[in-house]
């Protein structure tokens, strides 16, 4: 006879998982790079649970679905920083570890290679790259890497490497900002690419406020539930025998 | 009580839209050659929930169904090429198209990009440059020793050099005008690229075909009327307001229905 409380039991603890969704894309409000998470919840029959497979009753619990990240691409700032690129369009650029990354505040460490805010390497098509002579690095639409000392004129050092993939909802976070793919090999291809931009997180706060103000009142739905489920088992413990 | 949720939040998220666009617009309130934009918005699909010509119990048609709104989205922010005012600056080589028409550049790919800003300049090798350093195209080279360069309303470039006492014509500066110039891609730095919607681009002397007159000695400034831009912000604001008053309200509708139960 529980079976209802926990039912509504288990809409209240998957809204509590939302609520954390939520708050972690609030959190990020402001990184650079990063996607926002969704969470979707699928049905659970109660049948099921017990080892029944004929006859469901059609009671069914709420469970959780998956937790997907939306791709969609974020404002584009103007910074000018030489070492700053945003890719317009699909594609992620690639880090020598093996993750890909849409963050684009790179800058030189001290043996002259690229690397993000992490350390990590940027790779371009042939490699890490590095700059060794001294001068400014201009980064074109195609992402070649140029540069122009005082004595040479401006020479292209390496490619950026831009990779898309056929389902960039299957990436998987590792970070805030980076991404592992499964089995799938990015395919390279040729981006836009703008120095001087950043592109910042995707998070809506307008789209978060109204989900969490569903969030918030469906779980004091299921709270008023639980407590009517409570107050007619009280009322069959105590007094149903009364005379 | 959910869907009104959402419908608001896509009003305003459509606001914020409108005001981005506003604050471009006033970000190039000095601009020399900036057209201003405007966002036009749709309203999303609506669910039946009894579609209007139904049929009710004896043949009787309904006369309007039940349909519920889900909302609005930007369809379009398109660039409004009305003309500029004029400023005169004096300097030979700052043109003005006055009408209809754009300069073509040639960019380093070697396509052409449209711009209406003709503050020109020359390189060192005395090509006539845009700011960016382009070239014009036609390509115009002012040779060495010239005293005084006149550009005609026609386009037509003369230069008077030293040791002449007529000025010999050096080279003649074409437009191009498009059928909807409302749909041309502006890649930033005062160009415009053409696009499948704004049509072919066709090319011609000014003053011909439709084509606008040039001025030499002016400047065309942005198009951007401040009192305007603010009117919208204004109304822009208090739309966003109005939409986070609804969901305010079906917040607190929702919290009363779960009140119901003490």
């Amino acid at each position: 006879m529980y079976k209802g409380i926990y039912i509504a039991l288990s809409g209240a603890t998957l809204k509590q998982a939302q609520m954390d969704i939520i708050s972690q894309n609030l959190a990020n409000v402001n990184t650079i790079g990063y996607k926002r998470d969704k969470i979707s919840f699928q049905e659970y029959l109660v049948s099921q649970m017990n080892g029944r497979t004929e006859n469901p009753d059609g009671r069914t619990m709420s469970y959780f679905g998956t937790v997907t990240t939306d791709q969609a691409p974020g404002n584009v700032v103007h910074t000018g920083n030489d070492f700053d690129i945003a890719i317009e369009g699909e594609g992620f650029l690639c880090l020598e570890n093996g993750e890909y990354t849409r963050r684009g505040d790179l800058h030189l460490d001290s043996d002259g290679y690229i690397v993000n805010q992490r350390g990590i390497r940027v790779l371009g098509t042939g490699g890490p790259i590095q700059i060794t002579d001294e001068g400014k690095v201009s980064i074109n639409s195609e992402g070649e890497v140029s540069v122009k000392t005082a004595e040479t004129e401006l020479a292209v050092v390496d490619t950026i490497k831009v990779v898309i993939f056929s389902d960039a909802s299957k990436l998987s976070k590792s970070g805030e900002d980076a991404f592992k793919a499964g089995e799938e090999e990015g395919q390279a291809t040729t981006a836009a690419v703008k120095q001087g931009y950043i592109e910042k997180s995707n998070v809506d706060a307008v789209k978060e406020m109204v989900q969490m103000i569903t969030a918030l009142r469906e779980f004091e739905t299921y709270q008023k539930a639980i407590h009517s489920f409570d107050e007619s088992i009280a009322r069959v413990l105590d007094e149903m025998a009364k005379i | 009580m959910i869907r009104s949720l959402y419908s608001a939040a896509t009003g305003m998220e459509a606001q914020k839209l409108n005001i981005d666009v506003i604050a471009n617009n006033l970000a190039n309130v000095n601009t020399v050659g900036f057209k201003k934009s405007r966002a036009d918005f749709q309203d999303l699909l609506y669910q039946a929930i009894s579609a209007p010509g139904a049929a009710s119990a004896d043949g009787v048609v309904i006369p309007s169904g039940i349909q519920v709104g889900l909302g609005v989205k930007p369809v379009a922010v398109q660039k409004i090429f009305q003309q500029g005012d004029f400023m005169t600056t004096g300097n030979n080589l700052d043109l003005v198209i006055e009408g209809d028409g754009f300069f073509q550049i040639r960019m380093p790919d070697d396509t052409t990009s449209y711009t209406r800003s003709g503050a020109l300049k020359m390189d060192n090798e005395g090509r006539v440059v845009n700011s960016d350093g382009y070239p014009l195209e036609p390509a115009i080279t002012i040779p060495e020793n010239t005293l005084n360069i006149t550009v005609g309303s026609d386009g037509r470039v003369t230069v008077l050099q030293a040791g002449n006492t007529t000025p010999t014509e050096i080279g003649q500066i074409e437009l191009a005008r498009f059928i909807n110039p409302g749909g041309l891609k502006a890649i930033g730095k005062n160009l415009f690229q053409e696009t499948g919607s704004s049509g072919e681009a066709t090319t011609g002397n000014p003053s011909t075909e439709g084509l606008g007159t040039l001025a030499q000695g002016f400047l065309e400034m942005s198009n951007v009327n401040v009192v305007e831009e603010m009117v919208n912000m204004i109304v822009s604001q208090r739309a966003y307001e109005v939409t986070s008053k609804a969901v305010q309200a079906s917040d607190e509708m929702l919290q009363t229905a779960n009140n119901m139960k003490r």
